[in-house]
């Protein structure tokens, strides 16, 4: 037993060290993502803008989701669970809770995903109602320098 | 050996689930926080201000500070992170690993006072070492919640 301690605290030890180089150094599925959302401009050409939802997914095999408020008053915690890597083109999301607005399942979702660069993921999700997968394109949050003076009052 | 390795992951995988829970559901000092600033209402009464600076203090002891500001098109950064270590109940150290505003302030340590003043209220305050002045900072958990309707 004394054994079995000392491993799960050495173990613990080691995946503590890691998370945080993980998640904000990270060049795998592992990150800060911003959601990007393509539409169509009037003479047909694509237009890129974030929609205001971002996903954190953790090294410990965690995630949560959450999405800008338009009253300025921050953001809304929207989901929140565990997920699978299950080979390096797919995983699975097991939704522990789901508050969004437009009715994301709350259950276990298939995932395929593509590194199209380290900063930017592709993502499809398997509608199980009409068996379909919606692509979602998402772009790293990185460290980088703040071009608005640092902290901005939201009104 | 193979009972010694099942309960080895199985303690593993308890300590993860509990993780998630104390960054979403943290009654504490872990969880998700939004800098906000205390002005006075046109009638004298105080206001919290939001400000587009987060910080998320994981159940793991590491941190990360990230700004999203609503005003420029959502533009999102990570600003600095690192590890911190609590020191009593009222008292904690930031280190920060690499901070891209200030990069004078990589691998460098903070002195923190805290107090919650409710369970979704941080008072925090840092320490100035240059002033030798504690600075004062207000911040508000971010909570799940059902958003009326998305930015967008």
């Amino acid at each position: 037993m004394k054994k079995v301690i000392i491993v799960f605290i050495l173990l613990i030890g080691v995946l503590s060290v890691k998370a945080e180089n993980r998640i904000i150094e990270s060049n795998s599925l592992v990150g800060f993502w911003q959601h990007i959302r393509v539409t169509k401009n009037g003479d047909g050409t694509n237009k890129i803008a974030p929609s205001g939802i971002y996903k954190v997914i953790n090294a410990d095999s965690t995630f949560f989701s959450f999405v800008t408020l338009p009253t300025g008053s921050g953001l809304a915690l929207t989901m929140f669970g565990s997920y699978k890597v299950t080979s390096d083109s797919t995983y699975t999301e097991n939704v522990q809770t789901s508050l969004s607005a437009v009715g994301l399942p709350t259950k276990n979702n298939d995932m395929r995903y593509k590194l199209v660069d380290k900063n930017t993921l592709f993502v499809q999700f398997h509608v199980i109602s009409n068996d379909t997968w919606t692509p979602e394109i998402w772009v790293r949050v990185t460290l980088k320098e703040l071009n608005t003076g640092g902290m901005v009052a939201q009104k | 050996m193979k009972k010694s390795i099942l309960t080895v992951a199985l303690m593993v995988v308890t300590c993860m689930a509990f993780a998630q829970k104390d960054l979403v559901e943290s009654k504490s000092l872990v969880g998700i926080w939004q800098q906000a600033i205390v002005d006075k209402s046109p009638d004298g009464q105080p206001k919290v201000i939001n400000l587009t600076t987060y910080k998320v203090l994981n159940a793991d002891k590491t941190f990360y500070c990230f700004s999203i500001n609503n005003l420029n098109n959502l533009n999102s950064n990570v600003i600095h992170f690192g590890s911190y270590s609590i020191t009593s109940d009222s008292t904690f150290t930031e280190s920060v690993t690499k901070h891209y505003a200030f990069p004078a302030l990589d691998n460098s340590e903070s002195l923190m006072r805290y107090k919650l003043l409710d369970e979704n209220m941080l008072l925090m305050q840092y320490y100035n070492s240059v002033n030798k002045q504690w600075v004062p900072e207000i911040w508000v958990r971010v909570t799940p919640r059902k958003p009326v309707t998305n930015i967008n």
